[in-house]
């Protein structure tokens, strides 16, 4: 049986801004501010609800740092799960049109 | 030549692949704004 493939959108309730290697991103329903790291900011650019996060992962994270495609995944799974936990990011199985909000 | 000599230096940095940085766990941190105020 094939694994699941996940895919990740960025929340509509947030405004975000690259500062650097890091991101800064304002939840508009509660005024809180987060801020992701090196390797956090290259997943958050890459959740356009299209891409699946093994592909994120591959593409940009393991591209561009020195990690294995194993160590890489599990992080960003946990990552990626903090994120949905504080309203900011949606997890999906399926891809997501532009526009379609989970 | 000095600069034949340059060209081909110039030629194997570029066919070089790029130094990958070192790797973090990716992380996020967060607080309140009206706290931070």
């Amino acid at each position: 049986m094939a694994a699941t493939e996940t895919y990740i959108t960025q929340s509509p309730d947030i405004a975000c801004s690259t500062l650097g290697d890091d991101t800064i991103i304002m939840s508009t329903l509660d005024s809180t501010i987060f801020v992701l790291n090196s390797v956090g900011t290259a997943i958050w650019q890459g959740a356009d609800g299209a891409t699946p996060l093994s592909r994120i992962v591959q593409d940009k994270v393991c591209l561009e740092f020195d990690v294995t495609g194993d160590e890489a995944m599990a992080d960003a799974k946990e990552f990626v799960d903090e994120l949905a936990r504080h309203g900011i990011l949606s997890v999906s199985s399926q891809p997501v049109s532009p526009g379609e909000v989970l | 030549s000095n600069a034949e000599e340059k060209n081909q230096r110039t030629l194997k940095e570029a066919a070089k692949p790029a130094a990958k940085k070192p790797y973090v766990k990716p992380e996020v941190r967060h607080e309140r704004v009206f706290e931070t105020m």
